[in-house]
């Protein structure tokens, strides 16, 4: 029974697949929960109600999610229940209003439900979007209709990716998916035909009711024990050999070698088709056709630098991106909490003193010897904010090995786990009290130092005003008041904390091999408490995002400086909440991301007011940022100017050449992001974030898509929040003459 | 790996660091023109040039006109480029994962052909004094810029790379003009590019080479930056400033006392006299040191302490320094320090820590071949000594201790030395 006295925001749907059209909903669903103090809640149907209303033509190509998949997916993207419906005959010939009335307001206590533009319920399928929206309206539930998410031009649904896997076209399905496709199953004891051949598989039979990729081979990853293993695979009917089956079965070649899987659970993910199922005179042209197969899909492997998961370990994910074209490995390992003032301020200062010395090394002198020793080994750990969500990233950046086999990564790895692992205690199992206070001076002066910089200074001050004294407005970096109260013993309690209750997920990249990575999670499954097995920590609701509730602020300093600092901040009042930020991103690129952009062509080459003028979006706090150093007597012409820029964007009124260039320079930039470990390393953890993966032609595609119009609008989103300009003296002194 | 040296008929000398794989190509044009290069010969006489005025040409290569400007026109082909004047040389450089071959014949001929008219010029005057406005509010800046000045009283180290407002507002078409015959012609220009290229790539110059010009052909072979006579000595031992900061800072600059045995090693040596110098300072006061250990520990500097070193034709030094809330005491502290270490001379400590420094720097090379952009600007740099990186990496063999620690000690002398305070100003 549902506790009724709990509010909840519902997400209504079938959710078959939890493909990134779905996803798009689910954070619609999580943010403005968390905003309306909700509980976030999916509301779906144990079978699929198409076996129920006779509409099997939708699920003919079976379905993509069994249950306990779907649910696994829902709550990894932040849903904190799913609320299963049996969908029954009697259920379906619910009226509309009867549905909504005593299902979903009384019986869920919705105060917020959010669907997919095409969403139909109630007898017949009578009920739609609009309908809802004024039930809604007179019951005083809001209601958000999220828009079809388009992929490559087309509008993303479960029915258009099933037809896809049952084409056999996985490469596009697994973009619409967000993930590659899974099937799962037990493996069989088969006749051990593959083991004679010299190509031994493990082979099961998928779920009646599951949609299967058409008949063929396949590129495949094979997961079992929280392992992944390179793989091919054969789905089909067998027609080449004795024993053709009449249901397909699917046959996993691991690629590293035979490992007996009889009995075991299994999944298969499905990267791309190598061919179709052939009938094979002999089993010679048989075996011949395998060899190819197995040596095409060694090479897909081995060439491929796409994102994979390489093992879990007690709900502990290790993923990789494997590359033979650096030197060098990264390993990342990240741990996410929810953010305050009080713990961004603590892990700020706790990444600083577990960097600089550890139980092993109890001086920097010993630790950055032995980081050297190790051909110059980057340990590091940094504290991030995202929304609010506290991330402390510790990274070891090493060479993958030296010629002469003395030292290899698994060597920096082991350091970064020994300092994590065995920090500096002292007697009382605390932090030393003398490296806390140094570590906290230093961090202390560093944070005050902010303010020499007077345009990172404008930026601080406008940001404090834009978030008010929201979890929002509490920068990264840390907070001075609190850090001089913190002491050893309280940074021994945020580090147990870290150990024992945070999310965590690490990616490893470059030429590492499954030693190494095998090392990796043994050993952050000795260190780290397992995660929570379903629902991913989720702070607030994470990603939180950020709604402003003030109007708008225009304030000022007076300072002893040569130049005027200007910091505009805009908001984005619709409050877009998006993973696909592409519209927004080459409307930052247009407006002053570039120096093909208004603000560079127009306020600093056209008008010469400003050498230094540019523009950047925070899509979590909802937030497009104009800075600018001027000289002060142009600062007002500055700001209008400046203002000015973002107008002609909604108007539409710029020459397409900075469209194309703008496009250009994003493409370019993502293009060359490939060439880069870090950058390759960045976009693993954005998609860890979001729970699933976009590639770059996707974002480019995506990119190529916008048009005039699209940033028209997005550009009116955007509404002036908060100046603060900081000015000089003979600033001040025309004010006084004025005022 | 290897790199393919060549000159090219338009005497453009090319390096090609071919590295496949990799989607990114960069390109880097080297020019042999800097801020201290404040005279060149042109048309048979000398020009004295004010300020500045490499930084200047720097601006009106990129300068705007109607198609908005080379900056624009390369971005909107897919280039991320950029540029910047260093004392000693400029460089022009891009890297794209598009029409690099189209890019690298735009910028080239950009950089080849400025285009100095009188409205151009004019257009960048102030932006380009709005951009030292910019770096007069920075406390670091500042500083750097009043140690040069007081250590030197002749050289043109003394003077910001981008001059001073009124330098700037003196620079006139003819000055440009000089350099743009003297300097910016392909036999005086290195041409670097790195990534899946190929000579192929390489822009034909031939028509601003020196055949076409007509220029006095001695100025090509002869450049001629200016000769002074600059002291050992320093002109001012002590500034204090203060400025609207939250966190002062100091700088500690040691004048090199052998700037002219410098100037006359052979390029390998003088590298390998910079590298271990480096190293040695590093082993001294770097993070890893126990002074550093024990200046953080009394909360007398923070993460942005550093030393580094300039070398320069005719003017080299060293600095030392960073954020202080008592900057006096840091700096007093770090000369102390740093005089008790050159009497002691090295320990079994440093020894040990420098050749560990040895050993991350060469993994830190190693590393750095990873990144095309990275690997292509090295060899861009290294173009100053007319070397290839490779042969840089042989530099760390045998590098020692004792050497080290003779070069510093007679490189640096208290009564060469001059100190920088940044004081927060009272509001």
């Amino acid at each position: 029974m549902l506790n009724k006295d709990i509010s909840r925001g519902i997400g209504l749907g079938v959710f078959d697949g939890c493909h990134i059209g779905h996803a798009e909903l689910i954070l619609a669903l999580v943010s403005k929960s968390a905003y309306l103090d909700l509980v976030p809640a999916v509301y779906t149907f144990r079978n699929h109600p198409s076996y129920v209303t006779g509409d099997t033509g939708r699920i003919s190509d079976g379905i993509l999610t069994d249950d306990a998949e779907r649910d696994r997916l829902l709550k990894e993207k932040g849903v904190a229940d799913v609320i299963y419906q049996d969908f029954t005959e009697t259920f379906s010939s619910l009226e509309p209003e009867e549905f909504l009335n005593d299902y979903i307001a009384t019986g869920c206590n919705a105060k917020l439900v959010v669907v997919g533009y095409n969403f139909r319920f109630g007898r017949d399928r009578k009920g739609d979007v609009q309908m809802l929206s004024e039930w809604g309206m007179h019951n005083g539930i809001e209601i958000i209709i999220v828009k079809p998410v388009m992929y490559r031009g087309e509008p993303v649904s479960s029915s258009a990716i099933r037809k896809l896997i049952r084409t056999g076209d996985l490469r596009y399905a697994n973009g619409m998916l967000g993930r590659s496709y899974r099937l799962s199953g037990e493996v069989i004891q088969g006749q051990r035909l593959g083991t004679k051949l010299g190509f031994p598989t493990a082979n099961f039979y998928p779920a009646d009711n599951m949609c299967l990729p058409a008949n063929g081979v396949y590129v495949t990853r094979l997961f079992v024990n929280g392992k992944c293993y390179d793989s091919v695979t054969n789905i089909g009917n067998r027609p080449s050999v004795p024993g053709r089956t009449e249901q397909p079965v699917v046959e996993t070649m691991i690629l590293e070698g035979d490992i007996d899987l009889y009995g075991r659970k299994i999944d298969v993910e499905f990267m791309c088709k190598l061919r179709d199922e052939m009938q094979f005179e002999s089993l010679d042209l048989l075996k011949d056709s395998v060899s190819k197969d197995v040596a095409r899909a060694t090479e897909y492997h081995a060439d491929s630098e796409d994102i994979r998961v390489l093992g879990i370990r007690d709900n502990i994910k290790l993923s990789g991106i494997h590359s033979r074209r650096f030197a060098t490995n990264i390993l990342s390992i990240s741990i996410i909490l929810p953010a305050d003032k009080e713990r961004v301020s603590e892990y700020k200062l706790l990444s600083r003193v577990l960097t600089a010395t550890s139980g092993k090394y109890p001086s920097r002198n010993l630790l950055i010897n032995k980081m050297n020793s190790l051909y110059g080994a980057v340990i590091n750990c940094s504290t991030s904010k995202s929304g609010d969500a506290l991330t402390i990233e510790f990274t070891a950046d090493a060479l993958h090995c030296w010629d002469d086999d003395t030292y290899s990564f698994k060597d920096a790895a082991d350091l970064l786990f020994d300092m994590i692992s065995f920090p500096d205690l002292d007697e009382n199992d605390c932090f030393k009290e003398e490296i806390v206070e140094a570590e906290k001076k230093g961090l202390i002066s560093e944070i005050r130092s902010r303010e020499n910089d007077k345009l990172k200074y404008s930026l601080d001050k406008a940001m404090a005003e834009y978030a008010g004294d929201s979890v929002f407005a509490v920068r990264a970096f840390g907070d001075v008041s609190v850090l001089e109260g913190l002491d050893g013993e309280r940074l021994k309690r945020a580090y147990d904390r870290m150990i024992t209750s945070g999310y965590v997920y690490a990616g490893i990249a470059g030429r590492f091999d499954r030693k190494i990575s095998d090392h990796v999670l043994d050993r952050l499954a000795d260190i780290f408490r397992a995660n929570e097995p379903e629902r991913r920590i989720v702070p607030g609701v994470f990603p939180g995002y950020f709604y402003r509730n003030s109007d708008p602020a225009d304030k000022s300093e007076i300072r002893d400086v040569e130049q005027t600092k200007i910091c505009l901040v805009l908001e984005n009042t619709v409050g877009n909440v998006s993973y696909r930020n592409m519209g927004i991103t080459l409307m930052n690129e247009i407006l002053g991301g570039d120096v093909d952009s208004l603000l560079f062509r127009t306020v600093r080459e056209e008008l010469g007011l400003a050498y230094s003028v540019f523009s950047f979006s925070v899509p979590q706090m909802n937030a497009l940022i104009m800075l600018a150093g001027v000289a002060g007597e142009n600062s007002e012409t500055a700001v209008t100017a400046m203002k000015e820029q973002l107008s002609r964007i909604r108007r539409g009124d710029y020459d397409d050449s900075i469209m194309i260039s703008a496009k250009t320079s994003l493409r370019s930039m993502l293009v060359q992001s490939s060439d880069n470990l870090r950058d390759m390393m960045n976009n693993w953890s954005a998609s860890e974030m979001r729970g699933s993966y976009t590639r770059v032609e996707d974002l480019i595609d995506e990119i190529e898509r916008i048009g005039k119009d699209d940033l028209c609008r997005i550009a009116a989103w955007y509404k002036p929040a908060v100046s603060f300009i900081v000015t000089g003296k003979t600033r001040k002194s025309r004010i006084k003459q004025q005022g | 790996m290897r790199l393919l040296k060549t000159r090219h008929e338009s005497g453009l000398r090319v390096n090609i660091l071919p590295k496949s794989g990799f989607t990114k190509k960069f390109a880097g044009i080297y020019i042999p023109f800097g801020s201290v290069n404040t005279v060149v010969r042109y048309n048979g006489r000398s020009v004295r040039l004010p300020a500045g005025t490499a930084h200047y040409m720097e601006h009106c290569v990129f300068s705007k006109d109607e198609g908005g400007g080379l900056l624009s026109r390369l971005s909107a082909m897919g280039a991320n480029a950029n540029a910047f004047t260093s004392f000693d040389s400029t460089m022009y450089y891009f890297s794209s994962s598009e029409n690099f071959r189209e890019i690298l014949d735009v910028y080239a001929r950009a950089v080849m052909s400025p285009y100095l008219g009188q409205d151009r010029i004019e257009s960048e005057r102030e932006i380009i004094i709005q951009e030292l406005g910019m770096y007069k509010d920075n406390a670091d800046n500042s500083a750097f810029n009043e140690l040069t000045a007081n250590m030197y009283s002749r050289h043109p180290v003394r003077y910001d790379i981008g001059g001073t407002p009124d330098s700037v507002r003196r620079i006139r078409p003819v000055h440009l003009e000089a350099v743009k015959c003297t300097c910016y012609f392909p036999p005086s220009a290195v041409l670097t590019i790195c990534g899946d290229v190929d000579l192929a790539d390489v822009p034909d110059l031939s028509e601003y080479s020196v055949q076409n010009k007509t220029i006095d052909e001695t100025a090509v072979n002869d450049l001629h930056f200016g000769t002074v006579n600059e002291p050992l000595s320093v002109l001012k031992r002590e500034s204090r400033m203060y400025m609207d900061v939250a966190v002062g800072s100091f700088l500690l600059g040691f004048k090199n006392q052998q700037t002219a045995k410098l100037d006359a090693m052979t390029r390998s040596e003088f590298l390998r006299y910079k590298k271990r110098s480096e190293l040695l300072l590093d082993t001294l006061l770097g993070e890893a040191s126990d002074a550093f250990e024990y200046l953080f520990k009394r909360g007398l500097i923070n993460d942005s302490f550093g030393v580094s070193a300039v070398y320069l034709n005719g003017a080299s030094f060293i600095m030392i320094g960073g954020e202080s809330n008592d900057p006096e005491s840091a700096c007093y502290e770090v000369r102390k320090i740093l005089n008790e270490k050159l009497i002691e001379g090295p320990d079994d400590r440093s020894r040990n820590d420098f050749d560990l420094k040895v050993k991350m720097s060469t993994g830190d090379f190693v590393r750095s071949l990873d990144h095309v952009d990275s690997l292509g600007m090295m060899q861009s740099r290294m173009s100053v000594y007319d070397l290839d990186v490779f042969e840089y990496f042989g530099i760390y063999d045998n590098m020692d201790i004792d050497e080290a620690f003779n070069d510093l000690r007679s490189a640096v002398s208290d009564e060469a030395s001059s100190e920088v305070y940044v004081f927060r100003k009272k509001r």
